[in-house]
């Protein structure tokens, strides 16, 4: 079943094309990567699919609703959650505040039952901090809850953004180039960790720089150069693909 | 097992503070003390009161506001202006000036809030004077230059709010009740909104907050407890003029609210006493009054005076300073 149906996607900036013509679709329960070089408009995508940017032509489909023209505040209430490509955690709040934030939409608490601390806003509150602990439980932040997030070692606050956008119960989790800047060991804790949400039932959608992680783990590959989409297939297949090989190393001489 | 209870929570410190300053709000009425204590003591929880209120949006929030004494000054007029001219009973001048000043907030609000930094500090510094302008020139509503004279005191059930203390019981209630409100929205999913914006706006809104709109509700709140505090001031004064809200008083506001730690409610509260009530113990540096109180302000800036555990740090780091200095030599 397809939870995300893209098709035609196009945005350009003044006289730059940065996307054109971009279609992919992403299976419920799979992890769909997104891959290419530098500035292949990777991110411009990823943007365009969690409303930071309104695409000039194309349509997005999220579980049967139409996304395009849609707020980006709007996104995660429907069930799309997002991570940055570098860590935008709320560096004065603690760690379990900043998981506790990824659950504020589904927290129905209004502005007067927060001013009068009413019984409901603290049942709500307690559920919420809970539901924060359990999540922190298994990536093993439970004890550091209280502590500044910036104290945390740089893979830790990778998978505390990650953990943040869980606590809104997204049913597709994009994550950009989670592995960028994470040390061999933190890679593999991370790709395990990715793994275990998809058996947990989410679907994510990967960019990423990281091509052993994303052949490990991947289950379809799309590749983009140049904001055109170049490829797709299985991890295998894309990588035997003459024109992935080119856009990544560039051609042989001929002969 | 109740002792325990009652033990732990004394052993936090931000709650012995609040138990100390509440007991001091009951007893101090009583004691006595003559009227010039006791005025001191109404206009450091006026101060306190509008340093809660900028406190929301500067300190929460972190969108530094530089006009925050206009909603004061409004909220002043409003509450002067109603009960002189129309005679209507003082506590309808407080609601109408809490109002007044809540619709200006949204006036400035809806325009500025979708500018950040810098460019907000300036234009709310911008529209405080304007306001002080209007207030200064439209002399046919606002007597310009000389003030508004014989402003009602407030009286309640028969009784008239006449000396000092009573009134600085009336308002340490409010300052009180404003407390428990603004820490309740800390502490709940507005508050973690709020702070979340200062932080970082860009993945707030990935999270699904609206900014604009809680802003707007932060600013709205804000001023209008800001023009409540100018309400109680015209009432307490009995006389009001442009000349008590030039943007002076606005940079004192937000020197409170980052002496007592940005979002730190409490810290705003004693950081108000503590700056209004120096430069009257400074009174007998006379001349030099207040290139004392400056320096004192920037010994206690870097000192961070208001919160225990900071202070201690900050200490620490001087002493460090001084010793690696002298182990150099």
């Amino acid at each position: 079943m397809k939870i995300l149906d893209v098709s035609n996607l196009s945005i350009s900036f003044g006289g730059l094309k940065a996307v054109s013509d971009v279609s992919f679709s992403v299976e419920k329960g799979s992890i769909t990567s997104l891959i290419g070089p530098n500035g292949a408009g990777k991110t411009t995508i990823f943007n365009m699919l969690t409303g930071f940017y309104t695409p000039d032509e194309g349509s997005i489909i999220f579980d049967g609703e139409s996304m395009v023209g849609k707020k980006s505040y709007e996104f995660i209430e429907y069930g799309m959650a997002r991570t940055f490509q570098n860590i935008r955690l709320y560096s004065q709040m603690s760690v379990i505040e900043n998981v506790l934030i990824g659950y504020q939409c589904r927290m129905d608490t209004g502005f007067f039952s927060c001013l009068f601390n009413t019984r409901r806003k603290r049942e709500i509150e307690k559920a919420a901090r809970a539901k924060a602990l359990e999540l922190l439980k298994p990536i093993g932040l439970e004890k550091m809850a209280d502590e500044r997030c910036t104290s945390l070692p740089y893979g830790k606050q990778k998978i505390l953004e990650i953990a943040r956008a869980l606590m809104s119960d997204p049913k597709l989790l994009f994550l950009d180039e989670p592995a960028a800047g994470l040390n061999p060991q933190e890679s593999e804790e991370l790709s395990n960790f990715i793994r275990s949400l998809v058996d947990q039932g989410f679907t994510i959608v990967l960019i990423e720089h990281d091509l052993k992680l994303v052949m490990n783990i991947s289950d379809y590959v799309y590749v983009v150069d140049h904001g055109v989409k170049i490829a797709e297939g299985l991890p295998a297949d894309v990588q035997k693909n003459e024109a992935v090989i080119t856009a990544y190393i560039g051609r042989g001489r001929t002969k | 097992m109740k002792t325990d209870r009652i033990k732990s929570y004394l052993k936090n410190r931000r709650n012995l503070t609040q138990i100390i300053i509440l007991a001091f709000c009951i007893v101090f009425p009583f004691c006595n003390a003559s009227q010039y204590v006791y005025r001191i003591a109404v206009s450091s929880v006026l101060y306190a009161i509008l340093a809660m209120s900028l406190n929301l949006i500067s300190g929460v929030c972190g969108q530094i506001s530089l006009g925050h004494i206009a909603y004061y000054g409004i909220g002043a007029y409003t509450s002067a202006l109603l009960t002189v001219n129309f005679g209507i009973p003082v506590w309808i001048g407080f609601i109408a000036a809490f109002l007044m000043a809540m619709v200006f907030g949204l006036f400035i609000a809806i325009p500025t809030l979708k500018l950040s930094g810098g460019y907000l500090s300036i234009l709310t510094l911008s529209f405080a004077e304007v306001i002080r302008l209007i207030l200064l020139n439209w002399t046919d509503v606002t007597r310009g230059a000389m003030g508004i004279l014989n402003i009602p005191l407030p009286s309640f059930f028969g009784f008239e709010l006449r000396s000092s203390n009573s009134y600085f019981i009336m308002v340490a209630l409010v300052a009180i009740i404003i407390y428990i409100a603004m820490s309740n929205l800390i502490n709940s999913k507005f508050g973690r909104n709020l702070k979340a914006i200062r932080d970082d706006e860009l993945s707030s809104e990935a999270m699904g907050i609206n900014i604009y709109r809680t802003k707007v509700i932060a600013f709205f709140v804000s001023a209008g407890i800001a023009g409540l505090a100018g309400a109680f001031y015209a009432h307490y004064m009995r006389f009001i003029d442009p000349t008590s809200f030039i943007s002076d008083e606005s940079t004192v506001i937000l020197s409170m609210v980052v002496l007592g730690g940005m979002g730190n409610m409490l810290g705003s509260v004693l950081a108000a006493v503590i700056l209004t009530v120096l430069p009257e113990v400074l009174r007998s540096f006379s001349d030099y009054r207040m290139l004392v109180y400056g320096a004192v302000l920037v010994v206690m800036m870097l000192a961070k005076v208001t919160d225990w555990k900071s202070m201690k740090r900050a200490l620490s780091k001087m002493l460090d300073f001084r010793l690696s200095k002298e182990e150099r030599a």
